[in-house]
């Protein structure tokens, strides 16, 4: 059986054409310490794929962004509009504002878009990030289309007192600076980061749309970010504990022209603050937790044309109870109300909206090696309420034992994503729209081993996703742009991961790598829009690929992360492309422990093969560049 | 290469002369025909592109042959036309590509459409006219301020002189040694003085020129927008609009002749066109295309094509009219071709965002 199983999985990596290979694929229960959580948010996604971010990797990288962490860990296409500037998601194949991104289970989308900014997401204010793939992520609200990234701070945090402090410098003129803390004790978990950074970010490159394709340095790209993040957690006594979080993050960040427009001086400048609390009984009948946020997002884009404006200030409370009804039946419940205030100026008048949901989870455990896992969630919003979202999933230990498991993993779920307050209020907005709607199916296998202190765990994943309803901002008669449900979209693919880790003595390596296939087209128009059916949708790489290797080796580490993203169509018809890159980031570091000093020095070189390379036609990104990061630490 | 003798080289050059003569003889037109480049004869097909994408293209079509080249500027230049091509105009064998968003006009061969430069140092350009052996660009520079006309040394390709004219300057014409301008954001034509450079006349007429043609008769035919306000939600607050209106102007004592207003205060007609014996105008309206004789006392009721175009051309070699669909912008737009009368003939394929055409 257990070579079978192994040969079975190889064809699957190799991606040679098993006919079975349909409904399963590999991967991990977490096996790496990495992945602790007091309570795994995937409890109630049964069947559904997650990919964790290790927190050695998010704590190498720092002083960078989201955008940059999930390019090098997941298949998201990441859609840059220039170095460090504008970049959202392309998840499964899906658009910009179908991606959720969720903090402490909040929803941090902009209301007014609909999307993350992940460039403007600092990999400092969070401590662990989850990305749920597909639309099981629905189960957290609207969104959550091609899949949902979850941010938390660190709920493992040790005991006594660490303080930290960093100094990182690049080229280009980087600069990041950051300070923190922690305290803990048995009642109290406090933490605290502030950072700064700046960067002139005036890289050459070659400016490939003019004549003699001449070298410039990049124009009107400087960065400047700061922010702060507070956690703290209080248990009152063993049944009650409080925890706040509050995370600010402002940036004045210059909009880099691409090298064929006319340079319009644009900049944009983000102010956003987070402030959650959450209260958390524990009682005989179960866990209760009630969480409060507010949440205000400011917006400030201008250029020699333009200055809009946009605030909105959101209000919002969730309220759950968890219950295990018996041995093997766990259920959770629970509702959520949110309110929004938008001041934009382009609205022309101050626009509110309420908004609220009630959803139900169950986990059943029908034996030992069978988990099912059904959720429903029902939003309701004036005007129109969105579609019903359930999701049923189930996983199957094929093989359970200490020394590897098998998963066999199903998951079919409902995603849906409100339109956008933009969408519907903004003086050409249309207020016909009904909310997206997706299906999706997945369908997978997970294998873990473990032997002695080598560690493996890889997963496949096959998955259709069908999104109707897609919403698309086109011109109407008289040449004013107005969103649509214009079409709908099946996107298929495969995903595939794998990870392993060895550790012996003052040795520990890890490695990995992910696969992922994506064939995503128009399958019907509403509209006669001339977009052709049955095309890969633009900026939807078929191919992409990751990889990493660590190598941690008594004081020294180091760290290869590799990005690999196939060609996509900058074209409906498909007849024109981006070629497909290579991105390599290395890193070696040192720390020298003195007592309860430590001093970390990492010496870094990005993009290391000096690839040129575009994620959005005609941004130029920097070649081969380098970084120094110097950490101090006292605990 | 084997060199020839001189002897032999007399000879030849004897009875390929003698030879010229006797086909220039027999053809009393014109010479033999070498072609300069594969865009001789031919309809160039202006796409504006999406705005910040920087893929703007010139489409080339082929009457005879009925193909269509899809880009013909970027294979031969190896880098793109620019972001939001705006108009093209031609010039003694050269292609004027007026690029809106990347601040600039590509000059290239029109017949081989190999570059031969750029003219920088513009604010959002508009249209390009040549007169004195002179190029003449509108600017917006921005919205709501003066705009001007950039002069430009075609020898060299660079602005020589600005000279300021009236709010968001549009279409041009360009005839006897004096340039017409539009302003389309004011009630008035600027006429310069090609010799002076300078602005010699400005013409009050009616609310938002747009676009301008000389007919037959040597009088210009001026189509003016209407003034629109909008509502808060961007439809056109009626009350507060006026009326577009055709005008005949006279250029020999500057004088309006003629003013023919329409009915609408909600549509705003555009895109006046003239066919190539210069007697019938073509223009856009309420979402249809009219046709109207220069000798007519009254604008048309009825129109000669039911269809919204986002581009108009009309083909002065046939009089076939060319209309472009630029659909949502997000694929290829589509050209479609009518008879003389009105009648679909056929249609292919372009750019995204087809805007206008040139033909040769």
């Amino acid at each position: 059986m257990a070579r079978w199983v192994y040969f079975y999985f190889l064809l699957c990596w190799l991606g040679l054409p098993a006919a079975r290979a349909q409904t399963d694929s590999l991967s991990g229960k977490d096996l790496r310490e990495v992945q602790v959580f007091g309570r795994p948010i995937t409890r109630y996604a049964a069947g559904s794929r997650v990919t964790t971010l290790d927190s050695t990797f998010l704590q190498l990288q720092n002083s960078s962004t989201l955008a940059e962490a999930l390019q090098f860990r997941t298949p998201i296409y990441l859609k840059s509009y220039g170095q460090s500037m504008l970049a959202t998601a392309a998840f499964r194949g899906t658009s910009a504002s179908q991606t959720a991104v969720l903090w402490h289970g909040f929803n941090i989308n902009s209301p007014t878009l609909g999307q993350t900014d992940f460039s403007n997401i600092p990999v400092n204010g969070f401590n662990q990030a989850t990305v749920q793939h597909g639309s099981a992520g629905a189960v957290y609200g609207t969104g959550a289309i091609g899949g949902a990234v979850l941010l938390t701070a660190a709920e493992n945090q040790p005991n006594g007192l660490q303080l930290l402090a960093q100094q990182d410098f690049g080229s280009f003129g980087y600069n990041y600076s950051s300070l923190g803390g922690s305290y803990g004790n048995a009642k109290l978990k406090l933490q605290t980061t502030v950072y700064q950074q700046q960067s002139r970010n005036d890289f050459p490159f070659r400016n490939s749309t003019k004549f003699g394709h001449p070298t410039e340095k990049q124009e009107n790209a400087a960065l400047l970010g700061r922010g702060i993040t507070q956690d703290a957690t209080l248990k009152i006594n063993p049944r009650n504990t409080l925890a706040f979080h509050g995370w600010y993050t402002f940036s004045d960040n210059e909009s880099q022209p691409n090298m064929v427009a006319a340079n319009t001086q644009a900049r944009l400048q983000n102010e956003n603050l987070r402030l959650m609390t959450a209260w958390q009984h524990q009682s005989k009948l179960g866990n209760t937790a009630v969480k409060a946020a507010f949440f205000n997002d400011f917006m400030h884009y201008q250029d020699v044309n333009n200055n809009s404006l946009t605030e909105v200030k959101t209000y919002q409370t969730q309220a759950e109870h968890d219950v295990m009804l018996k041995e093997k039946l766990s259920m959770k419940v629970g509702a959520e109300a949110q309110y929004f205030a938008a001041d934009v100026s382009g609205y022309g008048r101050a626009v509110s909206e309420k908004r609220a949901a009630a959803f139900g989870w169950l986990r059943y455990n029908i034996f030992s090696r069978l988990q099912l896992s059904t959720n429903i969630r029902q939003s309701f919003i004036k005007g129109f309420n969105p579609p019903l979202a359930p999701t049923v999933g189930i996983n199957y230990y094929v093989i359970d034992k200490p020394a590897g498991s098998l998963i066999l993993k199903g998951n079919i779920s409902r995603g849906y994503r409100v339109p956008t307050l933009n969408d519907r209020f903004w003086p050409t907005g249309n207020t016909h729209l009904i909310p997206e709607a997706s299906w999706s199916y997945e369908g997978g296998l997970k294998h873990q081993l473990k032997a002695g202190q080598f560690q493996l765990s890889t997963e496949a994943t096959l998955y259709h996703l069908d999104v109707d309803n897609w919403i698309q901002w086109v011109p109407n008669l008289t040449g004013q742009w107005q969103p649509q449900n214009l079409k709908k979209v099946t996107s298929r693919g495969l995903e595939l991961s794998t990870e392993a880790s060895y550790g012996r003595n003052s040795l520990k390596l890890t490695a990995g790598g992910t696969y992922a296939y994506t064939h995503t087209e128009q399958r019907r128009s509403y509209q006669a829009s001339g977009e052709p059916l049955n095309r890969q949708l633009i900026y939807v790489p078929k191919h992409t690929a990751t990889g990493f290797g660590n190598i941690y080796y008594k004081s020294w580490l180091g760290s290869a992360n590799l990005n690999f993203t196939g060609y996509r169509y900058t074209t409906a018809e498909n007849d024109r492309w981006l070629p497909s890159f290579a991105l390599l980031n290395l890193m070696v570091g040192k720390t020298f422990v003195l007592q309860r000093y430590q001093i970390q020095i990492i010496g870094k070189v990005n993009n290391a093969t000096n690839q040129v390379y575009q994620t959005m036609e005609y941004y130029a990104m920097p070649q081969r560049h380098y970084g120094l990061s110097l950490r101090f630490k006292f605990n | 290469m084997k060199k020839t003798q001189p002897v032999k080289r007399f000879f030849l050059n004897s009875v390929l002369a003698a030879a010229a003569l006797c086909f220039t003889a027999c053809d009393p037109d014109s010479g033999p025909a070498i072609p300069k480049g594969a865009y001789e004869k031919g309809v160039f097909i202006l796409n504006e592109g999406n705005f910040q994408k920087g893929n703007s293209t010139v489409s080339f079509y082929d009457r005879d042959t009925k193909t269509v080249l899809p880009d013909i500027f970027s294979p031969v230049n190896s880098r793109p036309l620019g972001d939001v091509a705006q108009s093209i105009s031609a010039h003694n064998d050269r292609a004027y590509i007026v690029v809106n968003n990347s601040n600039k006009v590509e000059v290239a061969d029109i017949n081989t459409f190999e570059s031969l430069g750029s003219i920088s140092g513009l604010a959002m350009p508009r249209y390009f006219a040549v007169a004195n052996n002179k190029g003449y660009v509108t600017e917006w520079i921005n919205y709501g301020i003066k705009g001007r006309v950039s002069v430009i040394d075609l020898s060299t390709n660079t602005v020589i002189k600005t000279i300021e004219v009236g709010t968001m300057p549009e279409n041009l014409l360009s005839f006897k040694n004096k340039v017409y301008v539009a302003n389309t954001s004011d009630n008035t034509i600027s006429v310069i003085n090609a010799a002076t450079d300078a602005v010699e006349t400005t013409i009050t007429l009616a609310e938002a020129p747009n676009s301008l043609v000389l007919d037959a008769k040597d009088k210009i035919w001026v189509l003016a927008g209407g003034k629109k306000s909008y509502k808060p939600d961007f439809t056109v607050d009626e009350n507060k609009s006026t009326v577009g209106n055709l005008i005949r102007l006279n250029p020999a004592n500057n004088a309006v002749e003629l003013t023919l207003p329409f009915a609408s205060r909600k549509d705003s007609p555009g895109q006046l066109k003239i066919n190539g014996a210069k007697n019938k105008l073509y223009y856009r309206y309420a979402g249809k295309i009219y046709q109207f004789d220069i000798a007519a006392t009254a604008l048309p009721a009825t129109a000669l094509i039911n269809r919204n175009f986002y581009g108009l051309g009309v083909d002065p070699a046939t009089d076939m009219i060319y209309g472009a669909d630029a659909g949502f912008f997000t694929a290829n737009g589509k050209v479609i071709r009518y008879s003389p009368g009105g009648a679909a003939q056929d249609s292919f394929q372009v750019g995204i965002g087809p805007n206008s055409f040139l033909f040769r």
